[in-house]
């Protein structure tokens, strides 16, 4: 492993004394975003720690500015104090209780999208037009939510959440096994797609583009109320459906189907 | 045993050096291709399309109010077609859009 040229302590304090604005920033955007008091609930000293943290773990010699270095780490910090504050999940009013329902979803959605936290949308390549880009990855992120919101109604569900978690759970059961552990290895294990593909040893825009054409084959099957052509699984992949053939492995939602429905 | 002989079986001993079998002469340039003139440059791409810092996917603040708006029609989009349960369209709409605002910083010259 290469040496780790880190800044002088002057020099480091100087960064942070350039970059506390920014940070602050960050904590205000996060506060903004949930509806938050960035100095009542602690946003501005976790971004501030963040920030100083960043300063002295820096190393100018591999080539990535400050600000792409520590953006992701600040915006963690300021989302973390955010959770743990009083302000996270008070809830008195049914309208509070709704936006404390949709700030857990998006906190979720920061563990499955981390380029959210970088400022941004999940997209792996251009297409050329904006806008379609756009609506493609913000559509990602609406089924990405509603996959999220359908499996937390089941700590407390309607019989509506019922029928909607089973139909959720049916679809992603007709999957390869491989591409139902990607999802269960996201949305029920919490893990960020970079971290399914590093745990995978595979390039993460393979797992990027095989979760993307998964969203789509939900939102088709959603939309059409029956399963809609199964996904093929990629190349890059192809050695992990390899392993899951040997184990024997049917999916996680194949076996809660055949298991328990 | 001998101290000796313990020495030997560590290192295992070091094998001969093959004999160099030759060196293969150089083979003759048969042709050299003719430079192809430089193309013109057709165009350069505007400042929307690389994108406003340069990644792909990078939002700014000035892209506010059109991001969020655009998460209001495709989340309709979505419950109409049946891809977003009708009961859950509200819920999941405010938190994609809590997860982008939250991610979108001011620049500190406009707080100014």
């Amino acid at each position: 492993m290469s040496e780790r040229h880190t800044l002088s302590e002057e020099d480091a304090n100087e960064l942070v004394l350039e970059h506390q604005g920014w940070a602050e920033s960050i904590a205000r955007s996060v506060a903004r975003g949930w509806n938050m008091d960035w100095r009542l609930d602690g946003l501005d000293g976790a971004a501030m720690e963040a920030l100083i943290f960043c300063s002295r773990r820096f190393d100018p010699t591999r080539g990535i500015p400050f600000r792409g270095y520590a953006r992701k780490r600040i915006h963690e910090a300021a989302t973390e104090a955010a959770r743990k504050s009083k302000g996270w999940g008070r809830s008195s009013t049914s309208q509070a209780k709704h936006e404390a329902k949709a700030r857990q979803i998006s906190s979720e959605l920061y563990g499955i999208f981390p380029e959210l936290r970088e400022g941004r949308l999940p997209m792996e390549e251009s297409s050329g037009n904006e806008d379609d880009d756009m609506r493609s990855a913000v559509r990602q992120l609406l089924i990405g939510a509603s996959i999220v919101a359908t499996k937390q109604s089941m700590t407390d569900p309607l019989p509506d959440d019922l029928v909607d978690y089973k139909r959720m759970v049916g679809l992603m059961a007709q999957l390869e096994p491989v591409h139902q552990w990607l999802l269960y290895r996201v949305y029920w294990d919490g893990l960020s797609l970079r971290t399914v593909a590093s745990e995978w040893e595979t390039d993460g825009l393979n797992v990027m583009r095989e979760h993307k054409v998964l969203i789509a084959y939900l939102q088709k099957s959603f939309a059409q109320g029956r399963p809609s052509t199964k996904p093929k699984v990629r190349p890059g992949l192809k050695t992990l459906v390899m392993k899951y053939k040997k184990d024997g492995s049917k999916g996680p939602f194949s076996d809660v189907v055949h298991g328990t429905l | 045993m001998s101290k000796n002989s313990d020495d030997k079986k560590k290192i295992g001993g070091v094998g001969s050096s093959q004999a160099t079998k030759g060196v293969k002469g150089a083979e003759g340039i048969s042709e050299i291709e003719r430079v192809k003139g430089a193309t013109a440059v057709k165009g350069v791409t505007g400042v929307s399309g690389i994108g406003k810092a340069g990644a792909i996917g990078a939002m700014s603040f000035e892209q506010r109010e059109k991001l969020l708006s655009i998460v209001s029609q495709e989340a309709e989009k979505l419950a109409s077609q049946g891809a977003i349960p009708k009961g859950q369209r509200e819920l999941v709409e405010a938190a994609v859009k809590m997860a982008i605002d939250g991610s979108l910083i001011e620049s500190l010259e406009k707080k100014k």
